[in-house]
């Protein structure tokens, strides 16, 4: 167990936190910033002001051969949140997590603001001996992009620092700016940019070159090889192969998207080093993967405009560079311009953008897109305040733009509405259905694992994939039912995932590894399709990971008791700070009640959601929570029973949940 | 006896994942780190390739040894008897670092950490790194006869 270092911007004061004082409570990562934000962010505060935390930690696993485990969580009131800004998270991959722990950090608090723009530089030169924290100028950092600030400060302070960063989007508080770090690994959702930019903080500069110890070095490292193993393997986004054309023509390579990353990823794996931008005339390099492909438009379907792959390489370049949240550009705003532009496509409520005509098949117009918003220009400005927000300024469009954004300000994500992309279908969008229902953001960051079960492993979007029987087995076997997974069920049994999911997503965000890859279910390498590495079974790698990295001596349930922990302690904040209550989360329920964008084709019908049907299901999710059913928020009894008194006793003295301490009247009568 | 094996280094097709470099660290001093790896990858986050530096094993010739080697005053570099890979005696190392500053291919390091100076000795025939590696950037070389251990070269 190691320190968490807090740093105050206003008076340049550092002290240290010891993380043995949240773990294995808390479990690390998300788990622990939950915590901090309980005792520290009080009601009141926005995403913007000074008094608002950026959090930014590893997990127990960071910095460890635990395969998948480089990302980087990021936690604090969220600017993109909406109607308000909930306490929210997002992550990143790259390498820049595990730096900050060989420099003998598992997490940084930032709190306060600078002056004026600064680097925070912290660098263990000497293996872990006394690591300097420093708040350099960065004066001459600010108005750079989010590569060009790397690579300056990499000339600065060494080619082997690693680099958290914000763009153009971020120094002018946009709602969807990132924070990024290398060339394409970026917080996105979140809107954190903006408040890395609201505190002058420029960077976070780290050079780490300490030791991370485990427990139990040679068990954990058997296990680590097992897993890694089984994933390279088993699992079917293992190997996959250059593509030959790319690799002469545009010097395509692999490039890991995050440190420990144990195969070659066919969503994310992929750099290219010469690229020439037809917008720009110049030569770019950086990875293009996941969200990326979306740039360059998807031939028949809702995103098919036709940049091709040189314009959209260049688009992800610039949008990447001034640090702008690609889910948001992508799945919201230029779907949100198109419905509203000119002829046959939209009714013309609006035609060009500041000056220049709307044409999405010309990259000099996303050039000119990007710049607007990250600069603010003109109609930039209210882009800038994110696709949710910018409707309601401009004064038009919005009833366009509601159906794109699922909810809390976030576009659409394997809901099977919203996001166009990634295909979803009934009965198996209940889940996210519920799961979008009681989140404050887009859970998808740490929470693909149902969809991948029901749709990438699956026949539906697999011409290989397993057999349904097979599916519905291990549906049984983890969810207790195979009604969870079955591409014929209804409503029965969706609650059951919807709550193991977000579990898992906690626990994913905690330890921390990659959301691609665990939970590790399903694998080709087994007979009855459940993933295993020697005894382990593959819903429990993260479990075996965590105790024998830390020697906590937990059981699989307490494990997991951890995460609910974690889960109820994040409701608890947005109960507290924002009032939050069932009647928030029903306002989901009118996106899934349009049309599905796609149907199942065991069915073959498209399905809306039935609100008679989706109200039993979200009860019965706040039944398996221990959540009350009128107002959706934990209960006295739930929070005693996860060892979180101390927060049942203040949301009962503000009025927000019902204490049990009363005497126990009439019980006896029903 | 065991094949005579060599790392074979492949940095184009390295994604720059650094599981070699922790798990070098963790088989050899029991904690992850980077500056416990006896292999080092620099990684070029913004062009080019990943930069991979590993000892070669350097073979001796007619006329020398390895530069390692003969760059140590106390005999402590040797050459493993049946590996034919160079090894550090620990127990007649002094830390003077000479050998680090002979090395022609900057392979040799000083870990801060352990204090002592750390070169790849191929795990005892199992190098780690490799099972580590999901691209094939390093992989298993196995010697032909004895030529590259035997002085004056075949």
């Amino acid at each position: 167990m190691g320190k968490i270092l807090w740093v105050n911007l206003t008076d340049g004061t550092t002290h240290t936190l010891s993380t043995a004082d949240y773990g294995p409570a808390y479990i690390g990562g998300r788990g622990i910033a939950a915590r901090i934000a309980w005792d520290a962010i009080p009601p009141g505060v926005g995403a913007l002001d000074p008094e608002n935390l950026f959090m930014v930690f590893t997990g127990p696993l960071s910095g460890t051969t635990a395969p998948f485990s480089g990302r980087t969580s990021i936690s604090g009131l969220s600017p993109q949140g909406w109607p308000h800004e909930w306490f929210s998270r997002s992550n990143l991959g790259g390498h820049w997590g595990p730096s900050l722990k060989y420099a003998g950090y598992d997490g940084l608090v930032v709190e306060g603001k600078a002056d004026s723009p600064v680097t925070l530089w912290i660098a263990d030169d000497a293996g872990n001996k006394t690591p300097r924290v420093e708040l350099l100028d960065a004066a001459h950092l600010w108005g750079k992009g989010v590569m060009d600030a790397q690579q300056a400060l990499m000339g600065e302070l060494g080619s082997d620092i690693r680099i958290l960063t914000i763009g153009q989007a971020g120094e002018r508080l946009s709602r969807i700016a990132t924070v990024a770090t290398e060339t394409s690994s970026a917080a996105g959702q979140g809107g954190f940019g903006a408040v890395m930019g609201s505190k002058n903080l420029k960077a976070i500069a780290v050079r780490g070159s300490g030791p991370v110890y485990v427990a139990q070095p040679e068990l954990f490292l058997a296990r680590c090889k097992a897993i890694a193993e089984e994933a390279r393997t088993g699992s079917r986004f293992a190997n996959t192969e250059l593509d030959p054309e790319h690799v002469t023509g545009f010097k395509q390579r692999w490039q890991a998207c995050t440190q420990q990353c144990g195969m070659r990823c066919g969503t994310v794996c992929r750099f290219y080093g010469e690229v020439r931008g037809p917008a720009t005339g110049e030569v770019l390099a950086g990875q293009f993967h996941c969200v990326s492909n979306f740039f360059p438009g998807i031939p028949d379907s809702f995103y098919d405009w036709n940049l091709g792959f040189e314009g959209g390489f260049e688009a992800r370049h610039l949008s990447d560079n001034y640090g702008l949240n690609q889910w948001d550009l992508l799945l919201g705003i230029v779907p949100w311009l198109r419905l509203c532009g000119p002829p046959p496509r939209g009714p013309g409520l609006v035609g060009e953008v500041n000056g220049r005509a709307i044409d999405f098949d010309d990259p000099t117009f996303w050039a000119h897109l990007f710049r607007t918003i990250a600069y603010r220009e003109g109609m930039g400005d209210a882009l800038a305040e994110g696709g949710r927000r910018a409707p309601g300024i401009l004064g038009y469009g919005e009833e366009l733009a509601e159906p794109l954004y699922t909810a809390w300000g976030s576009a659409g994500h394997w809901d099977g509405h919203g996001d166009r992309g990634n295909r979803i279908v009934y009965p198996f969008w209940l889940v996210p259905a519920v799961q979008w229902a009681v989140d404050v953001r887009d859970p998808f960051s740490s929470a693909h694992g149902y969809t991948a079960l029901t749709m990438h492993w699956s026949p539906f979007l697999n011409d290989e994939g397993l057999p349904w029987d097979t599916i519905k087995a291990v549906g049984q076997r983890i969810y207790g039912t195979e009604k969870a997974v079955d591409p014929m069920s209804d409503y029965e049994a969706k609650e059951i995932p919807a709550v193991w999911h977000g579990h898992r997503s906690v626990m994913k965000d905690s330890v921390t590894v990659d959301d691609n890859i665990f939970p590790m279910i399903l694998s080709t390498n087994s007979e009855d399709g459940l993933a295993r590495a020697g005894d382990m079974l593959g819903p429990d790698f993260e479990y075996h990971l965590f105790t024998s990295a830390t020697g906590a001596g937990l059981t699989r349930e307490e494990f997991e008791l951890a995460c609910e922990r974690v889960f109820n302690l994040e409701r608890a904040i947005q109960v507290r700070n924002f009032a939050r209550q069932r009647s928030d989360d029903e306002t989901v329920i009118p996106q899934f009640e349009h049309e599905e964008w796609w149907e199942n084709p065991l069915i073959g019908e498209k399905k809306r959601l039935d609100r008679a049907k989706f109200l039993p299901l979200l009860e019965k999710y706040y039944r398996l929570r221990g959540w009350d059913l009128a107002q959706g928020r934990p209960t006295w009894s739930k929070l005693q029973e996860l060892g979180l008194g101390d927060v049942a006793g203040e949301l009962a003295q503000a009025g927000l949940i019902e204490s049990d301490t009363a005497e126990p009247q009439g019980h006896g009568d029903h | 006896m065991p094949d005579r094996i060599r790392i074979k280094v492949n940095r184009h097709v390295c994604s720059g994942c650094l599981s070699c470099m922790t798990t070098c660290s963790m088989a050899n001093e029991l904690y992850a780190s980077l500056t416990g790896s006896r292999v080092r990858v620099d990684l070029s986050p913004f062009a080019d390739t990943h930069r991979i530096t590993l000892c070669a094993q350097c073979a001796a010739t007619s006329r020398s040894e390895a530069a390692c080697l003969e760059a140590c005053a106390e005999g402590a570099i040797s050459r493993d008897p049946d590996g034919g890979h160079l090894i550090v005696d620990y127990g007649l190392c002094t830390g003077c670092r000479a050998c680090i500053e002979a090395c022609p291919l900057d392979a040799m390091f000083w870990n801060p950490i352990s204090e002592h100076v750390i070169k790849c000795e191929l795990c005892n025939g199992d190098p780690q790194c490799v099972q580590a590696c999901p691209t094939g950037a390093l992989t298993i070389r196995v010697l032909q006869g004895r030529r590259a251990v035997r002085k004056g070269g075949g």
